[in-house]
């Protein structure tokens, strides 16, 4: 009680200041905000107290904002600068007369701890980034900013389309009673490029005479016949058919794909014929999916140890040449597949859409757009900061031609990249699958001066293999004609993909449950996979997974959808 | 009464840096217990965040696989327990055999290095030792005529690869101590034994043995506390889905329900049990070992 | 301390040494495994191909880690805080144990000061409240936040006070009616005589500031200044979490860099393994004991 009456009269008083200075500042909104009562907190009359008016101004005098960092092991400095003190604090002070101040720096692993402990602690800093829980509780307390008006005077029209790009669907999911308290952070590879594809060793394909996989049939008689016609034609029985990882749905060696080929979605919730909303995990398509899946351990197609394998180990199989298929993730074949390329030139991979029985194109299913939303602390000086800092982020990271200097921001051959320092990444969603376009078909015309970046990283490292440079060949399996993206390309395309139907914050019953049920469910199905539980368990789990607070949770989501 | 105290003043003064020290760093923020009966939230803060009793340890007990929790954490952590007394024990006598010194360092030394590694690089090695189709340890048991053993991937054997491959990462670290104490042995105690004509054997059993008694004592007491503690770092880098059943321990299953929410007040109250089942337990072997053979453990 | 010649005794010698070595074997293989991955390529390591020996020998990971400045820089917050912490933790060991390791008698209050300390080994009010009080007293991005909050090593402390009740208690009233005080008897006798039993405490304090590595990433605001474990935890464990969610390629081939991994860990081992072999001299030292008169 005592704070938030302290944090009043601050505001009070901050606002007082921003009035005097309003005067020589180049606000229209200087007349109103003088006639504003100056007891009125500042987060009810938000234009006053900036000193812009639109997005991309420069606050003269300068202001300061504070936040919070996550970092990673893969940020890398130029000598003397670092997270506090670089090309991005430079054009925030100098151009737009913003100091960001960071009021800590923690490694990204940490960072929900940390900001936790320092919310609890009361250091809640003027901006910072937030997942759906936390979102939903700061903005129970009253302690997050109204941004429905704020983005739409500061925000820029590019900022406004990115954030628009998944049908407002982020941006619903960080609206509560009709305000909206938080930017979503766009993924890079969000939307349509979480859709699974199936990686597999095209030179042992060959090697078989086998078709390329259209149907799950044909994913099947491939798994065997690597299985057991010694693929890689060196007499010994040494490969390994389907590759699956112990936690089954997620990184490399996921089954996702594959259960979406029989239309099965688990982990999500879908919406059912008539509108309502149900778990995918207990619906009766799960069960044909882990009886074909049984049915290959049990014919020794899948690797009898998966259950200790995570997708580290996946990656062993592939590298030393044991595995040569497996679902998995866009991204895979740079880092994974890779190695694989690296120990044995004549490796051959392809990459194919994930299939169904029939060989009807599938409805992937796709990860959340945002995860993470940046909110800005209720009261604060300047909570359109954080919005003007976005659109500086796209303006000088997208916008900008820097021809024919290279992009100051991308990253280098030594591993520097300036373009991560920035506070509020707020990226296209599809950036990486337009930037594949754009390389096609400026292959195509033998010509890629045109284009801006990322695409012209990637035209450069494929002209490169292209021309006999084998290192580039982790360009070749992602942006490649045959890529991962050519497979993302044709999802989009054929506009497949399914989202999960439920994107607010955990219910209550969710977050008591769900953890129980969760493990009920990935017990149940490692064993039916095993063959120690029949296929019929699925179905007793089915109703046990109801009566656990199942229903429950569905009647909660049911009602906040 | 004042001569006492003269005396006895430095004893109570040599305490006190101590004792500060523990108020600040640790009495003070044992306030934060608190937690576990609250729903805490973290921008409500500890004083204003709703209280609900007992409501997490009633959440807790009432989890449907709470009581296989349960037993999976004391039955991996009492074998541990034990296997964590009687190999450095042993290990620490058997050295004590060791007349060749630079010998008996080396092996001290090479002994003591697993303990340095983390359970996310021992775990890479241990599943590929393991595997029943490639590793070592398999090779070796089908050579010598048996069926491989899935050791990672199996309910039967899992919470015993876990205490084994413990026991591998610690008890060179654990030997430390027994060694200390057999260094304080009195050797006038040994030269005694030698003239009566005691076999090796017999020093052992009562001269070494008792000598290390007090210290085997006090360490099987302060592991006692740690029944609720089945390791977190090992299983967590070891389970699956497919030995929940035998390996699914307290720890990791609140590891799993954190991941959906940050639930402090969970954690807290957790923890809070698991202190309070080691104080129980503690003090209750203090208070027998008083009571009946009139010595206090520590 | 010779002459134990017997033929059953000379065959469970020839066993022993041999089970001991083989155990030795055992214990030093995944440090050597560690080794043989930090001087192999990268795809062979990735691969799974290493075990022992290296495979496709490189020096490139050492040259990265020697270059790596964030991995110099955190070795040496960690050996300063090792210097400051087990200074504090040994001074308050030894000051702490002392008092205790007499009877109630000699020291009114001991049994509930003795509990007074037991029970924080037991009970902790969680990350929380601790982070609060750090922030109150200021000290949190300082070095003195990992030293303080571990001060009191309890553990330890009741170890020693064990080995000090050990002691023969004739040193100690010798000593007192001669009229030394307390003090002296401490530093003069009891110190001295538990060479091994410190050095064993020590060691404990030693190890404990070298493996922690929560306290570093919580405690300090920046990663320039975290020690070497907090460090680490980033390399090996936080490089989970930019695999599942960065999509530049660089990147993911310089943080799945297995090698690189196993020699930041190998080279971050060194100090603390050879801390045993050093301190191991004082192990033999209770001999001492013998040329006091009973």
């Amino acid at each position: 009680m005592e704070k938030r009456k302290t944090a009043k009269i601050a505001s009070g008083l901050l606002l007082a200041s921003a009035l005097t200075l309003g005067a020589c500042s180049n606000s229209t909104n200087g007349g109103n905000a003088s006639s504003a009562p100056a007891s009125q907190s500042a987060g009810e009359n938000n234009g006053a107290v900036s000193s812009v008016t639109g997005p991309l101004g420069k606050y003269d005098p300068p202001i300061e904002v504070t936040t919070v960092r996550a970092v990673n092991q893969a940020f890398k400095y130029d000598e003397g600068k670092s997270i506090d003190n670089n090309i991005w604090t430079d054009i925030f002070k100098d151009q737009y007369g913003i100091n960001v101040k960071n009021l800590w720096v923690v490694d990204e692993s940490q960072y929900r701890q940390k900001l936790n402990i320092s919310i609890a602690s009361g250091d809640i800093p003027d901006f910072m980034m937030v997942n759906k829980e936390e979102l939903l509780r700061l903005s129970e307390e009253d302690q997050l900013e109204d941004l429905t008006t704020l983005l739409d005077q500061y925000g820029s029209d590019y900022l406004k389309e990115l954030l628009n790009q998944d049908n407002g669907t982020a941006l619903k999911a960080a609206t509560y009673e009709g305000k909206l308290l938080g930017i979503p952070q766009m993924q890079v590879n969000g939307g349509v490029s979480t859709a699974e594809m199936i990686y597999l060793r095209y030179d042992w394909l060959k090697n078989l005479n086998l078709p390329e996989p259209k149907t799950i049939d044909d994913v099947i008689q491939i798994a065997t016949a690597f299985v057991k016609d010694d693929p890689d034609r060196n007499g010994k029985n040494d490969t390994y058919g389907l590759g699956l990882n112990k936690d089954l749905f997620q990184a490399h060696g996921t089954v996702k794909g594959f259960f979406n080929g029989f239309n099965a979605y688990p982990d999500v919730w879908l919406k059912d014929d008539s509108g309502n909303l149900v778990y995918g995990s207990i619906q009766p398509e799960m069960k044909l999916a882990l009886e074909k899946l049984s049915e290959l351990y049990k014919a020794g197609i899948i690797d009898r140890e998966f259950t200790v394998k995570d997708w580290n180990k996946i990656a062993e199989d592939i590298a030393a040449g044991r595995l040569g298929l497996a679902y998995g993730t866009v991204s895979d074949g740079g880092h994974i597949h890779k190695v694989n390329k690296d120990n044995n030139p004549d490796a051959e991979w392809k990459v194919y859409p994930i299939v169904s029985p029939d060989g009807s194109p599938v409805q992937p299913q796709l990860n959340d757009t945002a995860n993470n939303f940046f909110v800005v602390k209720k009261g604060v000086k300047h909570p359109e900061a954080m919005i003007q800092l976005a659109n500086i982020y796209l303006e000088h990271y997208y916008l900008t031609n820097y021809a024919p200097d290279p992009n100051p921001f991308i990253s280098r051959d030594n591993g520097i990249f300036p373009g991560k320092y920035h506070p509020v990444l707020i990226d296209p969603l599809n950036v990486n699958l337009d930037a594949f376009r754009l390389v096609q078909d400026a292959l195509a015309k033998n010509d890629g001066s045109q284009l801006g970046f990322p695409a012209s990283v990637h035209y450069d490292r494929l002209t490169k293999y292209a021309a006999g440079d084998k290192e580039m060949w982790f360009s070749t399996i992602v942006f490649g004609a045959e890529g991962s993206y050519s497979v993302i390309d044709q999802y989009d395309r054929n506009g497949v993909g399914i989202y999960n139907a439920f994107q607010g914050a955990a219910t209550p019953t969710m977050s008591e449950k769900m953890a129980s049920l969760k493990k009920y469910q990935d017990e149940t199905f490692t064993k039916i996979i095993m063959g120690e539980s029949p296929i019929t368990e699925f179905d007793k789990f089915a109703s046990e997974w109801k009566k656990l607070g199942g229903d429950q949770i569905t009647e909660e989501v049911n009602e906040r959808k | 009464m004042l001569k006492k105290w003269r005396i006895q003043a430095p004893l109570h003064l040599m305490l006190i840096p101590g004792l500060v020290a523990i108020l600040i760093f640790s009495y003070i923020p044992m306030a934060g217990i608190v937690i576990a009966f609250q729903k805490f939230v973290p921008v409500k803060g500890i004083f204003g965040s709703e209280w609900v009793g007992l409501q997490h340890f009633r959440y807790m007990i009432q989890l449907p696989n709470f009581t296989q929790i349960l037993w999976n954490t004391t039955f991996i952590a009492s074998m541990k327990i034990v296997a964590g007394i009687v190999v450095p024990v042993s290990i620490a006598l058997l050295l004590n055999e060791i007349r060749k010194e630079a010998y008996k360092r080396t092996i001290q030394t090479l002994i003591y290095l697993p303990y340095f590694l983390s359970w996310v690089i021992l775990s890479g090695i241990l599943i590929d030792i393991l595997s029943p189709s490639r590793g070592v340890v398999n090779q070796f048991i089908v050579w010598l005529g048996f069926d491989s053993i899935f050791f990672l991937g199996s309910n039967d054997w899992f919470p015993y690869t876990l205490v084994i491959s413990n026991e591998w990462k610690e008890f060179g670290f654990s030997t430390i101590v027994y060694l200390a104490a057999l260094a304080g042995i009195n050797p006038a105690l040994y030269e005694a034994a030698l003239v009566d004509g005691a076999s090796r054997w017999k020093q052992t059993l009562h001269i070494s043995l008792p000598g290390m008694m007090p210290i085997i004592v006090l360490m099987a007491t302060l592991s006692i506390g740690n029944i609720m503690n089945a390791g977190f770092e090992q299983v967590f880098n070891l389970y699956g889905p497919a030995v929940y059943e035998s390996g699914d321990i307290i720890d990791t299953f609140v590891y799993r329900i954190g991941l959906e929410e940050a639930q402090y007040g969970l954690a807290t109250a957790v923890g809070l049990l698991k202190s309070v089942v080691s104080l129980l337990l503690i003090s209750v072997s203090y208070f027998l070992a008083y009571r009946f053979a009139n010595y206090r453990i520590f | 301390m010779s002459g134990h010649k017997s033929p059953t005794y000379r065959m469970f010698q020839m066993l022993n040494y041999g089970f001991l070595t083989a155990l030795a074997l055992l214990c030093v293989m995944p440090l050597i495994h560690l080794f043989a991955v930090s001087f192999s390529s990268n795809s062979a390591a990735t691969a799974g191909e290493v075990f022992l020996w290296p495979v496709e020998f490189t020096t490139k990971s050492y040259e990265f880690v020697l270059t790596e400045s964030a991995f110099m820089n955190a070795m040496g917050v960690t050996l300063l805080r090792v210097l400051l912490g087990v200074t504090i933790n040994m001074t308050i060991t030894i000051l702490v144990a002392y008092p205790l390791s007499k009877d109630a008698k000699a020291l009114a209050g001991r049994t509930i000061y003795v509990w007074i300390f037991v029970f924080t080994m037991l009970f902790s009010g969680g990350i929380i409240p601790m982070y609060m009080t750090m922030r109150f007293l200021g000290l949190l991005d300082t070095i003195w936040v990992l030293v303080l909050h571990t001060a009191v090593p309890v553990f330890n402390i009741v170890i020693l006070l064990n080995f000090f009740r050990n002691l023969p208690k004739e040193l100690e009233e010798a000593a007192l009616i001669d009229g030394a005080g307390h003090w002296r008897i401490m530093w003069g006798i009891f110190v001295p005589l538990s060479a091994a039993s410190i050095a064993t405490v020590t060691l404990f304090s030693i190890v404990m500031h070298w493996n922690a590595w929560f306290d570093g990433i919580l405690f300090m605001n920046s990663p320039d200044h975290y020690p070497l474990q907090s460090y680490l935890y980033t390399v090996v464990v936080g490089i989970q979490s930019i695999i599942n969610s960065s999509t530049d390629m660089e990147v993911l081939a310089m943080v799945s860099d297995r090698t690189a991994r196993a020699a930041q860990l190998f080279v971050g081992s060194i100090p603390v393994l050879l801390v045993y072999p050093f301190l191991q001299r004082h192990f033999t030292k209770g001999i001492v004991l013998g040329s006091v008169k009973e």
